[in-house]
This record gives structure tokens, C-alpha cells and sequence, in this order.
């Protein structure tokens, strides 16, 4: 079973293209053809576990998980 | 069935299992590794964990049940001692293992000072337990002297001092940051430490470290060639890394400040390398760096993951694939977020292409040979990363300044 029902937007002002989100986590997230990360389809079948720590590690602090009532989690 | 032994048991080796079992890869995977602190993290070790900010939990590589769902042997307090590449086995501290594959990840072991003295308060940060160490004696108002202005000597200096320490970095070369950006850059980009209060000391030699039991200065021949003693109550000898590869020293393997692979990470039949410890011709910078060994977070993730994908291939009978990457890393001091991307060190010429140092904001191309070789950006993510496509393509000069000057107007 996966999938989480977050809503996962990427601040393209703070991304700093670490690669992490994308090497973790390939076709949840994608470099765009400006190598910012960006969410990719399958960001939707990740686990919640993977997705929070995934978000939670990035070094620009740049992804941002909403949570069902639409406030961004606290995760930094 | 085929097993797998991972030599090292931290980012790349981590990115290895994970790989292996994303491409499928059913038989057994043995993890070795020295340390006995679990899976960590190791850039908030001179940054958010130094400052106390963040916690062992914090900064842990993968949640429990990940590790759990990777079905992997994690063998941690064990040290490898020995390699034989015609027999496949991996001798370590608690035995032989046998392998059909193996993928070294040591890393690098710190460098310490010729003769050294182990007096309470002097330091070197690698390690959690390192970190740990000096993290309990930074502590406002004492004085913190940073042997090495190297980036992991200066993000410990940044956070020393926003801890209130005072902090005095001796550095040996004409600038800070001179192996990683270059002399120019290096003292454009150390600008931020003294606007913070960090005293960078240039072109001083250290000859001795003073005190015991506990330290109490170090000894120096500073910028106009005379003695002088500067006072410490804590000392960190941040003088880089060297590849942990003396266990292989009566393997086959070559060994030339690194393990000698070629261009699919491959150093012998069936053994791979990654990480700090791999030296490789990448092919995206061969015509100015022949082979090159890099030390940043996302090289040792991309070839613990691809040095995995050979193993994976060359046990089903598949060809390799060569690993040619744009090396990056990036560092935050105070309010500086740095980004590298390429190879600055044999740059000919480096100009200014957006922003302004002035503002603390800006953005430097690298060139060799009329060709551009790497990019800085401080604070400016934007302008920096679409140049991974200019630095794949391996374009000219003027296709680069062209670029630039495009994308700042």
C-alpha cells in the first residue's frame, strides 16, 4: 500500500539542485530543463514515510508538504 | 544466488543496497563498515548538528523500516582489512566473506597533523562522534583556532561563531577555499567570515600545537615571517581527507591518491568503487582532468547507486555503463549558500557572469582551454543550475559568456 494524499510543491526560490529529492526518489521528482527540481507523477505513489524524510532532508529545505487542511507541514 | 559485499557503510554504500534492490537484485548483500553509530548524514556535522541544533535521530540516512525493507547484512564496528580480488574475499575484523561482487565505499580517513599531539581540546571532525566531541567545548567566548581554511574548517568556524565563540582560522596558502574555488574566488566567497567576525590568517605556517594535558595555542610563523604564539582553548584541524585505501595495499588493486577505476567505476573483475575513495576518468572533463576523485555528498550518492546498476549488469551478463557527471557540492556559511558545479582547479580564467560579490549575491564561470569548466553561485540558485547543461555539453567560452550574458538581461 502506498500513496500519502499530501499535496508536494518545490520552492523553486530555495531549491539549490542537491539532487537528493531525485536521486531518492526518481519520477516522484525530476530536474526541470532549468536542473531545479521539480514533483514528478509518481510523487503521488510514495510512502508517507519516504516522502516526509525525503522533504524533511533537503538541504535547501525547498519542498514543501501540505497537509489535508492545506497548512504546509512543519518538518525543518 | 549471487552475493554482493559493500565495503563501507555510509552514503555511497547506503546508495548501493538501495539501488541493487531497486533493479531487482535478489541474493544477499553484506554491509561492512567501521563505524558503530547506524547510517548518518555527514554535512550538518559541521553545520546544524555542530550547532546543537539538530540530533543523532535528526540526522539519520534512512527511517528504521527502510533499512529493514532493503533486507541487507549490516555488519557496523566492522573494520575490512584485506582484499583478494582471485579468490573474491573480503577479510575484516570478524572474518572472511566470500563475494561475487563487491563495491569498496571507505571514504576517507581525516588527516592529522605531522606529530600531532593529543592534548585535551584539539579536535578533527569526520566522524558523529567527532562532531559530538567538539560540539560540547564550543561554547561562547572561548576561542576556537580552525586549522585549515578548507570548506569543512570554515562551515565549523561559521558555526562557532554564530555560537559565540571567538574564532581564528590559520590557513597556509595565499586564500581560503584555494583547493575548491581557486584564490580569487576562494577570498570573494570568505568575505562573509570576516563581515561575521571569523578572523581568516593567511599565508601562516602552523609548526606547533601547544599545551597538556589540555591545548593551549598554537604555534605559528605568521604572514611577516616571524614566531608567535596565538592563544586557543580549542583547536580543529581541518586539513581535509585522504581515500581510506591502506587496507588494499597488498590487494591487486592500483592505488594513486584513490582507487584506480575506469570509466564504469570498475577497479578489478567484479570489484567497483565509490565515493571519496574512487579515482575515475570522467569523461565530461577528461581533456583537463585525466582522472579525477571527488569528495562531495551527491558524487558519492550517484556512484554508490551506479557503481550498483554494473554490479547488477555485469552479473546478468550486460555491458557497463561509463559514470560521466558534472561534480556539485554546496555549503552554507552565515548567510552564504554556496553551489559548485565542474572542476575549478586548473581554470585559466574566472570572471564574474551575474550578480555582484559586493551584494553577496553572484555568479562566476571557470574557464580552461577556452572552454568552461565550472560554475559559483552564492545566494543565487537560479543562475547556477541551469549551467549543468553547459557544463554537459562541455561548450566553449563564447557559447558561455553568451549564455550568461542572455540570462542576466
Amino acid at each position: 500500500m502506498t500513496g500519502h494524499g499530501y499535496r508536494v510543491e518545490i520552492n523553486r526560490e530555495t531549491c539549490i539542485s542537491s539532487g537528493r529529492c531525485v536521486g531518492d526518489a526518481p519520477g516522484a521528482f525530476v530536474f526541470d530543463e532549468n536542473e531545479l527540481a521539480t514533483v514528478g507523477a509518481a510523487v503521488t505513489d510514495l510512502a508517507e514515510t519516504k516522502l516526509l524524510r525525503i522533504a524533511r532532508d533537503c538541504p535547501g529545505e525547498a519542498i514543501i508538504v501540505y497537509g489535508t487542511d492545506g497548512v504546509p507541514l512543519q518538518l525543518h | 544466488m549471487s552475493d554482493v559485499v559493500i565495503v563501507g557503510a555510509s552514503l555511497a554504500g547506503l546508495r548501493a543496497v538501495e539501488s541493487l534492490r531497486n533493479q531487482g537484485f535478489d541474493g544477499s548483500v553484506t554491509v561492512v563498515g567501521n563505524e558503530n553509530r547506524g547510517l548518518y548524514d555527514r554535512p550538518p556535522l559541521s553545520k546544524k548538528f555542530l550547532a546543537g541544533e539538530w540530533d543523532a535521530d535528526r540526522i539519520r540516512l534512512r527511517k528504521p523500516e527502510e533499512i529493514v525493507a532493503l533486507r541487507a547484512d549490516w555488519r557496523f564496528g566492522t573494520t575490512a582489512t584485506a582484499l583478494d580480488t582471485s579468490r573474491r574475499i573480503v577479510t575484516t575484523s570478524a572474518g572472511d566473506i566470500a563475494y561475487d561482487a563487491c563495491i569498496i565505499a571507505t571514504g576517507g580517513v581525516v588527516r592529522r597533523l605531522p606529530n600531532q599531539p593529543t592534548h585535551r581540546g584539539i579536535h578533527v571532525l569526520r566522524t558523529i562522534d567527532d562532531a559530538e566531541a567538539l560540539r560540547d567545548e564550543l561554547v561562547a567566548d572561548k576561542h576556537l583556532v580552525v586549522i585549515g581554511a578548507g570548506f569543512i574548517g570554515l562551515e565549523a568556524a561559521a558555526t562557532a561563531r554564530a555560537k559565540g565563540c571567538r574564532v581564528t582560522v590559520l590557513e597556509g596558502l595565499p586564500a581560503p577555499l584555494v583547493r575548491g574555488l581557486g584564490e580569487t574566488m576562494g577570498r570573494t566567497v570568505a568575505r562573509v567570515h570576516h563581515d561575521n567576525g571569523v578572523s581568516i590568517r593567511c599565508n601562516v605556517r602552523v609548526e606547533e600545537i601547544l599545551g597538556g594535558p589540555t591545548v593551549t595555542g598554537v604555534r605559528i610563523t605568521n604572514e611577516s615571517g616571524d614566531g608567535e604564539v596565538v592563544d586557543a582553548d580549542t583547536v580543529l584541524v581541518g586539513i581535509g581527507v585522504a581515500p581510506a585505501t591502506d587496507w588494499l595495499a597488498d590487494s591487486e588493486l592500483t592505488i594513486n591518491d584513490g582507487i584506480v577505476c575506469d570509466e564504469n567505476l570498475q577497479c578489478a573483475p567484479g570489484v567497483f568503487a565509490a565515493g571519496d575513495v574512487a579515482r575515475w576518468p570522467n569523461a565530461l572533463f577528461a581533456d583537463v582532468e585525466p582522472t579525477m576523485r571527488v569528495e562531495h555528498w551527491t558524487t558519492a550518492s550517484e556512484q554508490g547507486a551506479h557503481a550498483a546498476a554494473n554490479v547488477v549488469a555485469q552479473l546478468a551478463g550486460q555491458p557497463l555503463a561509463p559514470y560521466a557527471a558534472v561534480p556539485f557540492f554546496w555549503s552554507d556559511q552565515f548567510t552564504s549558500r554556496i553551489q559548485f558545479l565542474g572542476r575549478g582547479t586548473n581554470a585559466d580564467d574566472v570572471r564574474i557572469v551575474a550578480g555582484n560579490p559586493d551584494d553577496g549575491k553572484f555568479a562566476a564561470a571557470y574557464f580552461a582551454d577556452d572552454r568552461l569548466t565550472a560554475v559559483l553561485g552564492v545566494s543565487l540558485p537560479k543562475a547556477v543550475m541551469p549551467a549543468r547543461k553547459l557544463l554537459q555539453d562541455r561548450v566553449s567560452k563564447a557559447q558561455a559568456l553568451a549564455h550568461f550574458s542572455e540570462a542576466t538581461t
